[in-house]
Order: structure tokens, then sequence, then C-alpha cells
């Protein structure tokens, strides 16, 4: 009987503790998680601003990212968004942008503002919201 | 030694039960101390405009014209894909603020319709394209007719936000 007893004073204890973590949960606000898609062009974005600086010193970059080819795979925020005028984009971006990476210091800079302004020209069809901040890339 | 290990569990279910509500308090304290939830740049919550105010000083803006400010209303309605935009009252007319934020930097909750906040940035108007109008239109999730209806572009009462206090 003692023994019941204690074991019921412990599962009360237990189970109001419980009670307390949820209504902590019911007060969270929602916030979308970053996509793959949206992580990956913040990922994008940084290294073409490095890109940017060296371009501005007349140095020809090397080595292309292989990991923006996920551009083609990677999960939007809305995955109705991966149109075909989408696909041709991307393909275009990557082009220019590879395009970056083999050209001549003379065309550097030309090479570059044509990816910026794909990128720009693509989210013009899609997601508005960055374009101020993506047209900062831009060497003028 | 059996009662002495019982009592010893017994008093460490309590005082971790204590323990939990001291944090709740705690955190309770701190929504009643600062009382807002804050995205972006940390502003203060103190001298800002009212909504009614923020109109009449658009009302003298000019295309091209920027003037910082820092004001308080309600959220009228949020981007439903990302919480990437908002529109906020204009005073106690249908006109609204159509907030963005800066650098793309952060985005408020998608369940924020009608709170209040604390907005502080750069105001300015502009004239927005039908295109882009139909795009907002989309994100706020509004059907295939609503959308149609858009046929001609907009002088927009615009801010951008560098930091946002919303009550909780």
């Amino acid at each position: 009987m003692k023994r019941f007893f204690l074991i019921g004073v412990l599962l009360v204890s237990f189970s109001s503790c419980k009670v307390e973590k949820k209504e902590k949960n019911s007060e969270d606000l929602i916030i979308r998680k970053q996509s793959e898609m949206a992580a990956l062009m913040n990922k994008m974005y940084e290294e073409n601003e490095i890109l940017k600086e060296k371009v501005l010193k007349g140095e020809t970059p090397i080595n292309f990212p292989e990991e923006y080819l996920k551009i083609h795979t990677a999960t939007l925020t809305d995955p109705s968004d991966r149109t075909l005028e989408f696909s041709q984009f991307s393909n275009l971006y990557i082009n220019n942008l590879k395009d970056v990476f083999e050209t001549n210091k003379d065309s550097l800079k030309y090479k570059f503002n044509q990816t910026i302004n794909s990128c720009i020209a693509c989210h013009k069809t899609t997601c508005l919201g960055p374009i101020p901040r993506i047209k900062k890339l831009l060497i003028r | 030694m059996r009662k002495l290990f019982i009592m010893f569990v017994l008093s460490a279910v309590v005082f971790a039960c204590k323990t939990g509500k001291e944090d709740q308090k705690q955190q309770e304290n701190e929504v009643v101390t600062s009382g807002y939830t804050s995205f972006g740049a940390k502003i203060s919550d103190k001298d800002y405009l009212s909504s009614k105010d923020v109109l009449t000083k658009y009302q003298n803006l000019k295309a091209g014209d920027t003037i910082n400010l820092k004001f308080a209303s309600s959220i009228k309605e949020v981007c439903s894909k990302k919480g990437c935009w908002m529109k906020l009252s204009a005073g106690e007319t249908e006109e609204t603020i159509m907030v963005r934020f800066k650098d793309y930097g952060f985005f408020m909750p998608l369940d924020s319709n009608g709170k209040e906040v604390i907005v502080e940035g750069k105001a300015f108007v502009k004239e927005v394209s039908v295109d882009e109008l139909k795009h907002y239109a989309e994100d706020a999730g509004k059907s295939k007719e609503e959308i149609a209806k858009i046929t001609e572009p907009k002088l927009e009462l615009s801010f951008e936000a560098n930091g946002v206090l919303m009550k909780k």
C-alpha cells in the first residue's frame, strides 16, 4: 500500500512538470525555416561578395564551386517555383559564372556583372524581395 | 536506508519541478519588462510616431524623397510564404504601408497578423508595377480572380525597416 502511494506521488510530480513544458511551447511563433535553396542562395551571395573583390583587383578566380550545381536540385521555399523558366535561368547563371572562372582579365568585370544580372533577371520572375540586395553586387 | 533513498528521489523531483517553475517565471518577467520580440537590428521602444502622424509625413513625400522614421502600427498582412514583407495600417484609413526588411536580412513570423509593432528605418513612396503588385498578391495568398483584377500600377507608401519590435 505504502509503495503504491509513493509511486502515485512520483507520477503526479512528473506529469505536472510535463504540463508546464507544453504551455511554454504554445507561446512559440511560426517562423519559416530556411529552405535548402535559400541557404544555397545566401552562401552564393556571400561568396560572390568575395569574388567581386577579386574581380575588382583583377584576379582571375580558380576552381569553380561545384556545390553551386545544387541549384538544379535544392528544395525551394515554394517548390512550385521550380518551373521551366527557373531551370533556364539556373543554367544561364551557372554558365555565366563558369565564364568568370575561364575568361581573361580584360573581360572579368563584364562577365561578373553578366552573372549577377542573370540572378536579377531570374528573381524578377520568382522572388522580388532580394533584388535590391543582389544589385549591390554589381560592379558600377 | 530504503526510506532515505525514497526521500532523496522525492526531494529531487520536487526540486526539479520548482526550478522549472522559476525558469518560466523568469521568462514571463522578461515578457513584462521588454514586452516585445525583436527582429533585425536592436531598436528601442521609445520616441516613436503614431501611424496617423506617419501618414502625414508620407503625404508630404515626393517620389525620390527618403526620410528616417520610427513609428508604431499594427500588422494588416504578412507574406504567407516566408514573412519577407508586411503591410502596416496607416492611421485610421484603409491605406497601408508596405514594409520590407533591410538587405532581405530578417523575416517576420507567418502568424503575426494583427500584432502591434514598432519599426525603424527609411520611408519613401514609389510606383509599383502591375507585375510586382501581382507578385505580392500571390505571396499574400490571394485568389487568381483577385490577382487578375490588378491592372494598374499603384503609388505605394514604402518602408525599409532595419529593426522591428513586435508586442508579445
